[in-house]
């Protein structure tokens, strides 16, 4: 890795154990290392060249006992999280259309000093009248909207000439789309899960004492659809009793225990992690093939990146991945 | 075998290991090695990933030798200097002919003398951080036409204008330009390049890989690049002025060239201009001395 000064100019190179991980703003998308103090100019920030792996340097600390400096900071997509997109003068919304490139561009116009530059390439991709969310951030802001196209955000810091600041290069760029089929040895850890553990007859009892007691039967079929009419008898019958005594009325009481039941009955559930193999970046989607037909996708969300005694350890996580 | 064995405090206080007026060595495990595999584990038996290494630790016991006056003094000065080294955290060398291993002397006990023996002994550790023996080869190479002062200039089979210092036994050279380097070793070698002004730029290749900083040198100027990792950040790519002061120009690098990328082992190619002078250092690690 490469120290920089706060205007970006390379310092100079160290190996040091780094933890970062990045992705979408409800990653951390921070960094924290530490070094000797022994011959270190104060950095300002940091990078690997070639890599998305980089930041600000914001926080620093050091003990008058510990030749040790510990250093935080946010990773350059995490400091796109940290600029909101506002609707223009006059408008609701902000809503873009154009060459993604081009929109990107237009969006990070004087942020953070233009710390970014935006790719001139044309990314092959038009936005049609997007409209962001209300008051969303950067990164969310831009991540959904490629989303939705297939396309991802793609962050490069590089030195492009000597005795300049270092350059972080924003790009829209097609995700990649991982496939693999349940049962197949394709590198994609995929979970089918079928629980016939669940409940299927809930007793709800609402207001009133023993006898005046409300009680209501609440079934579920096998579509998943919730009545009062039930569907499973003798050795399938599963039932459990719903203690609601401060139902307003007995839709409440109805509605609530509905809620209940979702949680209790039966279920298929599947779930999808990130392959360890292949290389995957943030925005790549992971798409999961199962033996009912059903397909599950998500997108990769996180990725972490350890550097342990010069090894690089890398592990992605898709949306819902625990 | 070492017929030059000593041990050189960070005070440049130089002790012969084989000389009972210094610090004689009785016993030591200079050849100990150990290389620890990282591994996964696997259903049958681990996959190793890589092979890394701890500090090595060197058993070793003294004999001090002489009347109790004598030994008292010699052991004082041996026990004060390494313990000096520890203090200032900065290692003392053990030299085993030309190959060196930065080491502390961090543990050690004296035993009581017998009633009337006329020597001491001294058993404990030297703590090694980086565990591995170095062996420096500087190569001098000045700009083409310029004599090698020192060496002979008139080398068979090669015509004087490429008069490259040739009386190594680890290098030679094979055009006005270039020069072999025996590297022996089994990994990637530290290497410092110390390249003197005036030059427009400094660039030069090792088997290939670049190395280029695109500063211009006066004249009375040097520039060092240094790969070690025990050198601090800030001097690793500096220019020293007449004066010298000190300039850190790293951020001068060429974007294309990775500036401390180790030298190969086996038998590299330096080549460069020789429009400028240039002392060429690879430092050779090898676990255990030879």
């Amino acid at each position: 890795m490469i120290f920089l000064t706060s205007t970006l100019h390379e310092l100079g190179e160290i190996d040091l154990d780094v933890d970062a991980e990045f992705g979408t703003s409800e990653a951390p998308n921070d960094f924290e290392f530490a070094t000797s103090l022994r011959g270190l100019e104060e950095p300002g920030a940091f990078y690997i060249p070639g890599t998305e792996i980089g930041g600000l340097i914001d926080y620093d600390k050091t003990k008058s006992d510990q030749d040790v400096i510990t250093f935080k900071g946010f990773l350059w997509r995490g400091l796109l999280a940290k600029n909101i997109i506002m609707p223009p003068t006059g408008s609701d919304y902000m809503i873009v259309s154009g060459e993604a490139n081009s929109v990107i561009s237009s969006l990070l116009n004087n942020v953070m000093g233009n710390l970014f530059t935006v790719s001139s390439e044309d990314s092959g991709l038009t936005i049609s009248n997007y409209q962001f969310p209300l008051y969303i951030n950067l990164l969310d802001g831009i991540e959904g909207m490629l989303e939705e196209y297939g396309y991802r955000l793609k962050i490069t810091a590089q030195k492009i000439a000597s005795n300049t600041p270092i350059q972080i290069l924003v790009e829209a760029t097609e995700a990649t789309i991982v496939s693999g089929t349940y049962n197949e040895d394709n590198g994609i850890p995929l979970t089918y899960e079928v629980n016939r553990m669940g409940i299927n007859h809930l007793i709800c009892g609402g207001s009133g004492e023993l006898q005046n007691r409300e009680i209501v039967h609440l079934y579920i079929n096998d579509q998943g659809e919730i009545s009062q009419t039930q569907y499973y008898f003798g050795l399938d019958e599963r039932q459990e009793f719903f203690d609601y005594p401060n139902a307003e009325s007995t839709q409440d009481l109805i509605d609530y225990g509905t809620e209940r039941l979702k949680e209790l009955a039966s279920y298929k559930k599947l779930s999808i992690k990130a392959p360890e193999e292949q290389p995957l970046e943030i925005g790549d989607i992971v798409r999961g093939l199962f033996p009912d037909g059903s397909v599950i996708q998500s997108p990769v969300v996180s990725k972490i990146y350890k550097i342990s005694n010069g090894l690089l350890h890398t592990e992605c996580k898709v949306k819902g991945e625990e | 075998m070492a017929n030059n064995l000593r041990f050189i405090s960070s005070a440049n206080v130089t002790f012969n290991l084989l000389d009972f007026d210094y610090a004689k060595l009785k016993t030591a495990n200079f050849h100990v090695v150990s290389w620890v595999p990282e591994v996964e584990k696997k259903q049958f038996g681990e996959k190793v990933n890589r092979f890394t290494k701890k500090p090595q630790i060197f058993e070793c016991s003294f004999y001090f030798k002489g009347d109790a006056a004598r030994r008292k003094q010699q052991i004082d000065d041996f026990i004060y200097q390494t313990e000096q080294d520890c203090a200032r955290l900065s290692p003392g060398r053990i030299y085993w002919n030309e190959q060196y291993i930065e080491v502390y002397f961090n543990t050690h006990d004296t035993h009581p003398v017998d009633a009337g023996a006329n020597w001491t002994e001294i058993k404990g550790q030297f703590y090694a951080p980086f565990p591995f023996w170095t062996q420096e080869q500087t190569l001098i190479i000045r700009p083409s036409g310029q004599s090698q002062e020192g060496f002979p200039e008139n080398v068979k089979g090669y015509p004087e204008s490429r008069s490259f210092v040739y009386g190594y036994e680890y290098a030679y050279p094979y055009a006005e330009t270039a020069v072999f380097i025996d590297v022996d070793t089994a990994i990637p070698s530290d290497f410092k390049a110390v390249v003197y002004g005036p030059a427009n730029f400094v660039q030069f290749f090792v088997s290939g890989h670049k190395y280029q900083v695109n500063y211009a040198l006066r004249s009375g100027q040097y520039m060092v690049i240094d790969s070690r990792d025990t050198t601090p950040m800030n001097r690793k790519c500096i220019v020293v002025n007449e004066n010298g002061s000190i300039i850190n120009v790293f951020d001068y690098r060429d974007p294309t060239s990775l500036l401390f990328k180790k030298v190969p082992n086996g038998s590299v190619v330096l080549n460069y201009s020789r429009t400028y002078g240039i002392d060429f250092t690879v430092f050779q690690e090898r676990s255990a001395p030879k």
